[in-house]
């Protein structure tokens, strides 16, 4: 194994199995509600999570095969949810949606 | 009356601290096997836990200070969990445990039908053994990073392994402070029960462990968008922690009645419903097959479908010096009403392990996860909020019953050994360069290795889509003396035949006599030996 493919391995792996948790885990946690720990174990945690979940959807309902090219899209794909998430949050979209969803979704027997 | 009974409390609370010292040192003499005293120790270990009971009734929750001097014991317990689980690596190049050749070949079958996942092509005995999870998770990883199915099973397993402390500690921390998180992490750093779990290469169990930690975080944060991810990720690597938890939410949504929990199951269950329609059968065969062997279990008492791994009596053994406090942290919570999902955790675990219902001796390695975070519980509230104790009185207590956890951990690191030797893996690999269309026939023993690393179709008894025989038939094959029968056996199969034989099992149940003849070959012949049978037309 050559110079090359340590180097492929070590980034391929970052890409996805930290980038696409990282992102999300702002979904989940707001920028200084944990530490940097618990930011970097969720990280790991969400994208060996999501990454097969998302990929085998692709390919069950899609039947996008696993190249390259569409596995690299894929997790781009789920990092840029997270990442509009987030805007879309700053822009108080989903606060409005929320609130829209959860005023027809009554479960008045039930805390939030 | 009443004085009678604070004079007791008193003689309790007093006689508590040195209890627990004498329990530990006898705890560490044994592990040292240097005193074994004829007593129980589970008893001794319940009467410990009843004397903390005056300590954690007056006991508050710690925050336990400055996470940045935390940061290097959660460190040296995550290297130390790491080192343990490459030493073994490091004294063998063959990997440990009975499932690495299942692993290699399900890693190599989806990798060779890229870009494609198989699942329509896939043995039964696939889809029943291995969610589709890892091996997704492995494709994306192989398209993208390059990596092959072995940097997988010897960078991947012991980092998973080890990166466990994090959720441990988190999930500690959370609910109880993050001194009583870092004594988890260090427990679990330690445990034998969980290096157990790595020396049989129980890989799925691993994130399965994870995601339940996961899970549990997401749960008592009330985040409930990442326990559902979590909850869904259960379900495609590791389903029996995924019931594990299931049953969980049960007691636990009755108790306290959040809406999210039902949005979050229904988010899990959209994620999983792909990975469920594609797999219907086995999923609904697996379950059928969960509830027959728990009713068949409680009714006959017959042990069935336990799972390879030690019993719960090993499992008092070697988990006994944390034990004790295990049962404190459950007093405490028990106590103090903390209605937690750890809580209804433990007592669903406990259950399924004690009364035997289904697969319970793998269900120890998730109880011994919760009996770590229990007894970090015990030894926060039970020794280091106790009053009047000087600190260094608690951190030798501390230290100790580290090292007696330690010790029967570092004993097996040096112990452990692969299944199969060095020579018997050669003659494994030897097998890849003969022809491409051969099968070997191996005993259900060897029969893993050959097919992970032989790059062949394997035929073992009742093992594998090659078998063609019925259960007779193999004993019959095993009986024969005679080449006729034998080739009789061998001649439904048009290609040629290796048969392999390492000399593991007990008896040589194969009988050599019926090879020693012109139509087998010996091809190998040194730690393991391969004969060539090719059908005569």
């Amino acid at each position: 194994m050559d110079a090359l493919d340590v180097v492929r391995i070590i980034f391929g792996s970052i890409f996805v199995l930290f980038v696409p948790g990282f992102a999300w885990s702002y979904v989940f946690f707001n920028r200084g509600k944990i530490d940097l720990v618990e930011r970097v174990a969720l990280s790991f945690g969400l994208s060996i999570a999501l990454v097969p979940l998302v990929v085998f959807w692709f390919n069950w309902v899609f039947h996008v095969k696993m190249s390259l090219l569409n596995t690299i899209l894929i997790v781009l794909a789920i990092t840029g949810v997270a990442l509009f998430w987030l805007y879309a949050r700053k822009r108080q979209w989903t606060v409005h949606l929320a609130e829209k969803l959860s005023s027809r979704m009554k479960f008045s027997k039930f805390r939030k | 009356m009443r004085e009678k009974i604070q004079k007791i409390s008193k003689i309790i609370n007093l006689s508590y601290l040195p209890l627990v010292i004498i329990f530990i040192l006898l705890a560490l003499l044994e592990a040292l096997n240097v005193i074994s005293l004829s007593i129980d120790y589970r008893i001794f270990a319940i009467v410990v836990a009843l004397f903390a009971i005056p300590t954690i009734m007056v006991s508050q929750r710690h925050e336990g200070g400055d996470f940045k001097k935390a940061m290097p014991i959660l460190f040296a317990a995550f290297l130390f969990a790491f080192i343990v689980r490459v030493i073994p690596y490091v004294q063998h190049p063959v990997p440990l445990g009975y499932d690495p050749g299942f692993y290699k070949y399900t890693f190599d079958l989806y990798a060779n039908s890229l870009p494609q996942i198989p699942e329509a092509g896939l043995a039964s005995w696939i889809k029943e053994m291995y969610p589709q999870g890892l091996f997704v998770l492995f494709d994306t990883v192989h398209v993208t990073a390059g990596a092959d199915s072995l940097h997988f099973m010897y960078y991947l397993f012991p980092l998973i392994g080890a990166f466990l402390v994090f959720p441990i500690f988190l999930v500690t921390r959370n609910l109880f402070g993050q001194r009583a998180g870092l004594m988890a992490a260090v427990l679990y750093a330690v445990s034998f029960t969980q290096f157990d779990m790595f020396a049989w290469f129980y890989f799925k169990n691993a994130f399965g462990l994870m995601f339940l930690l996961f899970a549990i975080y997401g749960l008592e944060k009330r985040k409930y968008g990442l326990m559902a991810v979590m909850f869904a990720a259960l379900g495609i690597f590791h389903q029996p922690e995924f019931l594990l938890f299931a049953l969980v939410l049960i007691p636990y949504f009755l108790m306290h009645r959040r809406r999210g929990i039902i949005y979050a199951c229904l988010g899990a269950a959209l994620m999983l419903l792909p990975f469920l329609i594609s797999r219907w059968d086995e999923t609904w065969s697996t379950l059928t097959g969960v509830a027959s062997t728990a009713v068949t279990n409680i009714e006959t008492g017959a042990g069935m479908g336990s799972g390879t791994f030690f019993g719960f009596t090993t499992y008092t053994a070697v988990a006994l010096a944390y034990i004790p406090f295990a049962l404190i942290g459950l007093f405490y919570l028990i106590l103090k009403r903390n209605w937690n999902s750890l809580f209804f955790y433990f007592v669903i675990n406990l259950v399924i392990v004690v009364f035997e219902l289904f697969f319970f001796k793998r269900f120890i390695i998730p109880l011994d996860i919760v009996v770590i975070i229990l007894a970090a519980v015990g030894i926060e509230y039970g020794i280091m909020q106790r009053v009047r104790v000087p600190k260094a009185v608690t951190a030798l207590v501390v230290i100790l019953l580290v090292v007696a956890g330690a010790i029967p951990t570092i004993n097996s690191v040096k112990d452990t050994k692969p299944l199969i030797t060095e020579g018997q893996f050669k003659a494994v690999e030897w097998l890849q360069a003969v022809e491409g269309d051969a099968y070997v026939l191996a005993l259900s023993h060897d029969a893993p290795w050959v097919l992970g690393w032989s790059g062949h179709r394997v035929i073992a008894p009742g093992l594998f889509q090659w078998d063609y025989h019925t259960k007779d038939e193999w004993f019959a094959f095993f009986a024969a003396n005679d080449s006729q029968s034998a080739r009789d056996f061998l001649d439904v199969y048009d290609s040629p035949v290796y048969i392999y034989y390492a000399n593991n099992a007990d008896n040589c149940y194969l009988g050599f006599e019926k090879f020693a003849n012109e139509y087998f070959q010996v091809v190998y012949n040194d730690e393991a030996i391969i004969y060539r049978y090719e059908r005569g037309d």
